[in-house]
C-alpha cells in the first residue's frame, strides 16, 4: 500500500504574504488526527543508501486546492487563526506547569492555520474531565458575554464610584494577634457541587451580620451562580449593608476583567486558583490586584502548585485547599504536608500569610492547622449550616472570638 | 483611594529604530541609527516600537495615572482589525517565548518588544527594553536566523518550494547509513563535517573547497556528511550542500543549520538534504514534535541535539525521535567536556535509549581514537566530527587517524 497524505492547500502568493506578513502555509499536509504517512519505500531500511522519492506517494489534493486560486485570506480569518493559536499556546503553557484543567473545550484548527498544532489529536475529550473543568468552561463563556455587555472601559469608569478597598490581610493579622487563633474568613455560601445545598433559607446579609457579630475579621462571598448559587448582588448587598469586614470575592477567575468587576462590586480580595491559572496569569492578576488595592488569595492544593506559587514575586496570601477539586476528597493533613520543611521556612521568611481551607469543623481541626503554620482559616460549610452562625463560630474555635 | 485608569503601557518613539545587527560584543554600545532591518521585521515589531530601544521604561508604580474620561483608554470595540491582528501576532510571539521558558529554554526567538498599542493582557507590564540584546552567541545566531528566514520566506514562499520538491533528489537513508557503517566497521558511524569556520574556533580551513573535502571524507569511509549552511557565523551555504549533492558523492547529507521554522526543512529538502539538525536548546517540545513529523513526511531524518539532562529528558519524552546528538560543547559558554556524553547516557536514560532503539551521536571534542573509544563505551553509535578532520591537509588520512585505523570501504 502506498503512502498517502492529504494536502490541504491554501492560498499563498507573495502579494498576500507581504500584505499580511502572515507566514501562510499553503501546502502543509493535514491538520487531522491520523498522519499515517508510511510510504512503503521508507520503511524497513537496512541498506546503506536507500532511496526515497516523494513522487512515489499518492497525493490527494482536496477541495481546499480551490482556495489556492483565491489569494485573499481576510483579516477576520487571520484574526481567528491567531486567536486560536493563542488559545493553544496558553494550553501548552498550562500543561507544562502541570495544570490539567483546560480553559475551554478543544477545537480543531481554523482554516488557514499552519504550524505545530496541526497534528494535535482532535478526539481529545470534548467533555470536561472533572467539575472544576466544567466550571471553568462555563465561566469562560459567561465572562465572554459579560465583557461584551460591560467592557473594560466601562468598568474603569465605575471604579471611581466603588467603595474604597479595605485591608483584607491587615484584618486577618489583627484578628490573629488579638485572639491567638487563626483569623477567620467566614464564607457566605448557599451551595456547592461537592456538598449540595447547605442552607435553604439563605439571606446573605443576615448571615454576614451574624458572622461579623461572631468576630469574623473577614468574609468570603460566593459570586458564582451556576454551581454555587451565589451572586455579585450578594457581594454588593453585604458591602452596602454596613458590615465592616473586608470581603473576599470567591469566584473562578480566568480573566483580568473579573478582577475589575469584583472591585466595582465592592470586593476587597479575590481568589486565584493555581490549579487553573498558569504562572503568567497569576503574576499578571496579582499586579492588577495591587493596582486596585485588592488582596490576592492564591489557592494551592499540592506540592507542585505550592512550589510554583512560592517562586512568584509579590505573593502575600496563600490558601491551602484540603479538598481535591478533582475528586472532592478532603484531607486536612494536606496542610501539614505542604507547610513542612523548606516550604514552611520560605513562607516564614517571606512573611506570607497562609490560609487553611476546607475540612475545618472543630477546635481540634483549627488547632491542627494552626500547629502546621496557618495564620488564617477559611470556613464555610461548618458555620453556614448552623441555625445561628454566630454561635457556630464559637463552636468552631471552642471559645468566643468576638472583640 | 485614587482612581486608576490603566492604559496599555508601552514606550513610544516617533521613529522606529532597529539595529543593523545584534552584535553580542556591542551589546553595551549605543545602537547604530542606520537601520537596515526594520523593513524586514514582521509587522508586529514595526511602528511605534523601538526595536532595540534605548528608552527606559519607568517602574510600575510611576505608571499609574488617571484618565478620568476614559476616552483615551483602550476601548475593546473600536480597535481596527489590522491593529487587532498585529496585537495577536505579537501576543503569539510572547506566548511562544513563555512556553519555551517554561521548558527551560533560555534562548529567546527574537528580541522582545514592548506591548503594541491597545494590548491588554498578561504581558502588559513587560518592560520595553527588557529583551533587546542577545545574551549569548546562540541567541544572537537565532535572532539573525529569524530575520534571515523571514526574508527568505518572502523570496521563496511555500508555493515555490512545493514545485521544487518534486525535482529534489530523492532523500537518502541517513540513519541506515550510520547503522550500516557501525555494523561494518565496529566503530561509531562517522558523520564528517564540511565546515569552514565557527564562532567558537574561528576559521578552521582557509582553502575551503566543499566538494573536494566531501569526496575526501567519502573516500576515507565516512558514512554521512554534515554540511554547514549558515553563512553569517559559519561561512557555510546552501550552495555547498547543493554542490556536494550534485557532485556524485553518495553519502547522505545532514543540513547543519539553525532551524527555527518549518519552512527551512522544506528548503533543505529542496537543496538535497537527507537529514536536518533540530536543537533542543532552541526549540520547545511543540516545535520538535512538529518538525520531526515534517521530516518524516519527507523521508528525512531529524538529528535532535541536546546538551544537558533537562534537554535530554524533554527529548526522550517525545515520540518519534530516532536520532539524538549529545553536544559536548556548551553553546552558551563554548566550554567542551566529553564526559558530558557519558553522564547523559548513564543509568535510566541509557536504558531508555536502548529500549527505544534510539541512535545516539557524539558531537564535539572528538580528536583521537581514545576520544572515540570513550564515547563509544558510553553508548554512542555514531559520531559527528568537524574540526579535527576539516583542519587536516588530507581529510581522508585524518579519518584514519581519528579512528586509529582505516575505516574506508
Amino acid at each position: 500500500m502506498e503512502g498517502r497524505y492529504v494536502v490541504n492547500s491554501r492560498a499563498n502568493s507573495s502579494a498576500l504574504f507581504s500584505a499580511h506578513k502572515f507566514h501562510a502555509h499553503p501546502l502543509l499536509p493535514p491538520k487531522i488526527t491520523y498522519l499515517r504517512f508510511m510510504p512503503q519505500t521508507h520503511m524497513l531500511n537496512h541498506s546503506p543508501h536507500k532511496q526515497f522519492s516523494i513522487k512515489s506517494q499518492m497525493v490527494e489534493i482536496n477541495a481546499g486546492l480551490a482556495s489556492m486560486s483565491n489569494p485573499t485570506i481576510s483579516n477576520e480569518d487571520l484574526l481567528k487563526v491567531k486567536e486560536w493559536e493563542i488559545g493553544m499556546l496558553q494550553g501548552e503553557l498550562a500543561a507544562s506547569q502541570g495544570i490539567s484543567i483546560r480553559r475551554r473545550p478543544p477545537t480543531g484548527p481554523p482554516p488557514h492555520y499552519a504550524g505545530p498544532f496541526e497534528y494535535h489529536l482532535q478526539n481529545e475529550g470534548k467533555t470536561p474531565c472533572n467539575i472544576l473543568e466544567e466550571i471553568i468552561w462555563y465561566k469562560d463563556v459567561e465572562v465572554s458575554e459579560m465583557k461584551k455587555r460591560k467592557p473594560l472601559s466601562m468598568l474603569k469608569m465605575l471604579l471611581d464610584n466603588a467603595p474604597p478597598a479595605r485591608d483584607f490581610v491587615g484584618a486577618l493579622k489583627a484578628a490573629n494577634s488579638r485572639t491567638g487563633v487563626p483569623g477567620l474568613i467566614a464564607e457566605v455560601k448557599k451551595a456547592s457541587p461537592s456538598r449540595g445545598v447547605m442552607r435553604e433559607d439563605f439571606d446573605p446579609v443576615l448571615i454576614a451580620k451574624a458572622y461579623e457579630k461572631g468576630g469574623a475579621p473577614c468574609l468570603s462571598v460566593l459570586t458564582d451562580e451556576k454551581f454555587f448559587q451565589g451572586s455579585f448582588e450578594n457581594l454588593e448587598a453585604i458591602r452596602n449593608s454596613g458590615v465592616q469586614c473586608p470581603l473576599l470575592c470567591k469566584e473562578f477567575i480566568i480573566d483580568a476583567w473579573q478582577i475589575y468587576y469584583a472591585r466595582v462590586k465592592g470586593a476587597d480580595a479575590i481568589l486565584l486558583i493555581a490549579a487553573v491559572l498558569p504562572d503568567l496569569d497569576i503574576k499578571y492578576m496579582v499586579k492588577i490586584c495591587k493596582l486596585l488595592g485588592l488582596a490576592a488569595l492564591v489557592e494551592v492544593h499540592n506540592e507542585r502548585e505550592m512550589d510554583r506559587v512560592l517562586a512568584l514575586e509579590g505573593i502575600e496570601l496563600v490558601g491551602i485547599n484540603n479538598r481535591d477539586l478533582g475528586t472532592f476528597k478532603v484531607d486536612i493533613s494536606n496542610t501539614k504536608t505542604l507547610l513542612e520543611g523548606e516550604r514552611g521556612e520560605r513562607i516564614r521568611e517571606r512573611g506570607i500569610i497562609v490560609v487553611g481551607e476546607s475540612g475545618l469543623f472543630t477546635p481540634a481541626d483549627i488547632a491542627y492547622v494552626q500547629g502546621a503554620g496557618v495564620k488564617a482559616v477559611l470556613v464555610g460549610e461548618s458555620i453556614v449550616k448552623q441555625k445561628d452562625p454566630t454561635a457556630g463560630i464559637v463552636g468552631l474555635f471552642g471559645k468566643n472570638i468576638a472583640s | 483611594m485614587e482612581s486608576l485608569n490603566l492604559i496599555s503601557l508601552r514606550a513610544t518613539s516617533p521613529t522606529p529604530r532597529a539595529a543593523a545587527g545584534f552584535s553580542f560584543q556591542q551589546s553595551l554600545n549605543p545602537i547604530p541609527k542606520n537601520s537596515s532591518i526594520s523593513s524586514l521585521m514582521p509587522q508586529a515589531h514595526k511602528k511605534n516600537q523601538s526595536f532595540l530601544g534605548q528608552i527606559s521604561f519607568p517602574a510600575i508604580k510611576s505608571q499609574q495615572f488617571e484618565v478620568k474620561d476614559g476616552s483615551s483608554t483602550a476601548s475593546e470595540t473600536s480597535v481596527p482589525e489590522v491593529d487587532a491582528l498585529k496585537i495577536k501576532e505579537w501576543e503569539v510571539g510572547m506566548y511562544q517565548n513563555e512556553v519555551a521558558a517554561s521548558q527551560g529554554i533560555k534562548i529567546r526567538r527574537r528580541p522582545s518588544s514592548g506591548p503594541p498599542q491597545h494590548y491588554v493582557g498578561p504581558f502588559e507590564f513587560r518592560l520595553q527594553n527588557e529583551g533587546n540584546t542577545p545574551r549569548n552567541i546562540l541567541e544572537e545566531i537565532v535572532w539573525n536566523k529569524d530575520v534571515e528566514v523571514t526574508q527568505m520566506k518572502e523570496k521563496k514562499p511555500y508555493a515555490v518550494l512545493k514545485k521544487l520538491l518534486d525535482k529534489a533528489p530523492p532523500a537518502r537513508d541517513f540513519i541506515g547509513a550510520l547503522k550500516a557503517a557501525n555494523a561494518r566497521t565496529g566503530f561509531p558511524g562517522l558523520i564528517a563535517e564540511v565546515k569552514k569556520a565557527s564562532p567558537s574556533r574561528g576559521v578552521l580551513r582557509e582553502n575551503f573547497d566543499p566538494v573536494q573535502i566531501a569526496k575526501a571524507y567519502e573516500k576515507g569511509g565516512a558514512a554521512c556528511l554534515s554540511v554547514l549552511t549558515d553563512a553569517k557565523y559559519f561561512q557555510g551555504g546552501f550552495e555547498n550542500l547543493e554542490l556536494i549533492r550534485n557532485s556524485g558523492v553518495q553519502c547522505p547529507l545532514l543540513c547543519k543549520e539553525f532551524v527555527i521554522d518549518a519552512w527551512q526543512i522544506y528548503y533543505a529538502r529542496v537543496k538535497g538534504a537527507d537529514a536536518i539538525l533540530l536543537i533542543a536548546a532552541v526549540l520547545p517540545d511543540l516545535d520538535l514534535k512538529y518538525m520531526t513529523k515534517i521530516c518524516k513526511l519527507f523521508g528525512m531524518t531529524a538529528l535532535v541535539e541536546v546538551h544537558d539532562e533537562r534537554e535530554f529528558d524533554r527529548v526522550l519524552a517525545i515520540e518519534g525521535i530516532e536520532l539524538i546528538g549529545i553536544n559536548n560543547r556548551n553553546l552558551e559558554t563554548f566550554e567542551l567536556d566529553i564526559a558530558n556524553t557519558k553522564k547523559l547516557l548513564e543509568g535510566e536514560r541509557g536504558q531508555k535509549i536502548i529500549e527505544k532503539g534510539i541512535t545516539v551521536v557524539g558531537e564535539s571534542g572528538l580528536f583521537t581514537p581514545a576520544d572515540i573509544a570513550y564515547v563509544q563505551e558510553a553508548g554512542v553509535k555514531a559520531v559527528l566530527v568537524g574540526e579535527s578532520l576539516v583542519k587536516q591537509d588530507d581529510p581522508t588520512a585524518g579519518i584514519a587517524q581519528l579512528f586509529g585505523k582505516d575505516i574506508s570501504l
